[in-house]
């Protein structure tokens, strides 16, 4: 892979003579994505590895900043390794990690909507990682897709953070992020705090984006038709943005920003009430720790009928595995069941819409 | 000092979380009275059983498990699936102790300990092991 010239990289000079200063480090990429810093992709010479170093601004606050040290004590499966970190100066800030080649959860989203267990595991792999962050009085804030890694086996590893902070003793909130709107927590709206339950919030968008809820990066799919025809008048970038922003926080406060209709059909109530308890506008409504969220969810996954995505194709795998075909008569979907000799259609199941489908098939099994 | 009382059946762990003080104990309010182990045969099942229950012991910062014993052998030998579950929590890092049928009903007489109202009745053999093993800390 060529050589990042580091002279020529888009971010402030400090953070390039930092780059040039970490000498054991090949750098070969940067990142378009680090919309919160600036981030660089490289081989680790003695190591002899890939990682990425993460380069945030901190704000010079060391009384919230959350210690790298103590970052870097956690031993878990689902929080990335720290294995390098430094402060530069009063603004910025940086972690060294391994590489995750196989990328974040947000390219795993957009690929579409991951199955009923799979959604369930990963999800409970970022409570499980979230539960050594809070044993520590450590919230991350900007729990994201995006800042969510899927490592080598497959699991989900909190994979940003530079935005974590401490919560001072005595004290179970802190400021909250301003950082990705459409994550923020409606009381990080209202009155600008953050706590344990914050993150317990953001993991239940999580989950809702995994399993297929809507939630879009567009910020003009926010809008409706008037509020698309005054937000096309407006000519300052700044005025439009604020335009937006100001829509999707009466949306995060009033707690539509997810939409459960959106949710798939197969996606069982007890999962949507569980994000509705998740993603509660009340903070002390939603689950009061990241073990509880887990434990829940947990439960349900043990019991709900597994559907999954395959080949583009709802699929249930039970005893007998069922697949949900759209018909090609405009009929809506009927539904086939695996023989030895290939699919076969489910006579006892007339042709209806998804959501008829998929109950008489739950019915089945 | 946080205990978490288990009692083994079937394949469910039912909790009682207690924190001990000096002279009393408070019921720490927890929202998961029960895990299960789902398929034991399932590995995914059995490891996320483990994960579960070591999640909660960080999130509620528990100093000690007590596990009501169960007989491994005879006509009132415990359930496998209650021993594979006793197992996997004694892999997770805190102090597990175990407490024997005789000790708990000897103690609970004795003290005349009766369950709070904070917890269900299903949670009332949890409550006793917590209650009993937190006698014997130091």
């Amino acid at each position: 892979m060529t050589q990042l010239v580091l002279d020529a990289v888009n971010a402030p000079i400090e953070i390039r003579e930092s780059l040039k200063s970490l000498s054991d480090i090949i750098f070969d990429s940067q990142s378009a994505k680090g919309a919160n810093g600036y981030l660089f992709f490289g081989r680790h010479r003695i190591l002899n590895r890939r990682v990425a170093v993460k380069y945030y601004y901190w704000g010079g606050d060391r009384a919230q900043h959350a210690e790298p040290r103590q970052l870097s004590e956690i031993d878990s499966p689902h929080v990335i390794c720290v294995e390098h970190a430094a402060v530069l100066d009063s603004n910025w800030a940086f972690f060294v990690t391994p590489f995750c080649k196989n990328g974040d959860l947000d390219e795993l989203i957009a690929r579409g909507p991951c199955g009923i267990a799979d959604s369930v595991r990963l999800t409970c792999d970022v409570l499980d990682g979230l539960t050594h962050l809070h044993s520590r009085r450590l919230v991350h804030r900007d729990l994201k897709p995006a800042n969510l890694l899927l490592n080598d086996k497959g699991e989900a590893q909190i994979g940003d953070f530079g935005s974590v902070r401490r919560l001072p003793e005595g004290n179970d909130s802190v400021p909250g992020s301003g950082h990705s709107l459409l994550y923020r927590p409606p009381e990080s709206v209202w009155s600008g705090t953050y706590g344990v339950e914050g993150d317990v919030y953001q993991v239940g968008l999580l989950l809702y984006q995994l399993l297929g809820g809507l939630l879009p990066y567009e910020e003009v799919a926010w809008l409706n038709n008037d509020q698309r025809q005054r937000y096309s008048a407006i000519v300052d970038d700044f005025e439009r943005s604020k335009f937006v922003d100001d829509i999707l926080k009466k949306k995060i406060t009033n707690g539509t920003i997810a939409s459960l209709d959106s949710l798939p059909p197969w996606v069982d109530a007890q999962l949507s009430r569980t994000i509705r308890k998740a993603t509660n506008t009340d903070p002390t409504r939603r689950f009061s720790s990241a073990s509880e969220f887990l434990n829940r969810l947990r439960s349900i996954a043990l019991k709900a009928p597994d559907w999954s995505i395959v080949d583009g194709l709802p699929l249930l795998r039970r005893r007998r595995t069922y697949r949900l075909v759209s018909a090609s008569d405009g009929s809506g979907f009927f539904a086939q069941k695996k023989c030895p000799l290939g699919w076969r259609q489910v006579k006892s199941i007339p042709n209806g819409n998804l959501a008829d489908v998929v109950s008489a098939v739950n019915a089945l099994v | 000092m946080n205990i978490c009382g288990v009692s083994l059946s079937g394949s469910v762990a039912t909790l009682a979380l207690l924190e001990i003080g000096d002279g009393g104990f408070r019921v720490i309010d927890c929202e998961t009275k029960r895990i299960e182990l789902g398929d034991g045969n399932k590995a995914s099942a059995v490891k996320s059983f483990r994960d579960a229950f070591a999640a909660l012991v960080r999130d509620h910062q528990i100093d000690t498990i007590a596990i009501k014993k169960r007989n491994t052998a005879g006509p009132f030998a415990g359930g496998a699936m209650t021993f594979k579950m006793e197992g996997l929590i004694q892999i997770i890092d805190v102090t597990v102790e175990f407490v024997a049928p005789v000790t708990i009903a000897e103690s609970v007489k004795r003290n005349g300990y009766s369950r709070p109202p904070e917890l269900h009745k299903y949670q009332n053999e949890a409550f006793e092991v917590a209650i009993v093993a937190a006698e014997k800390l130091p």
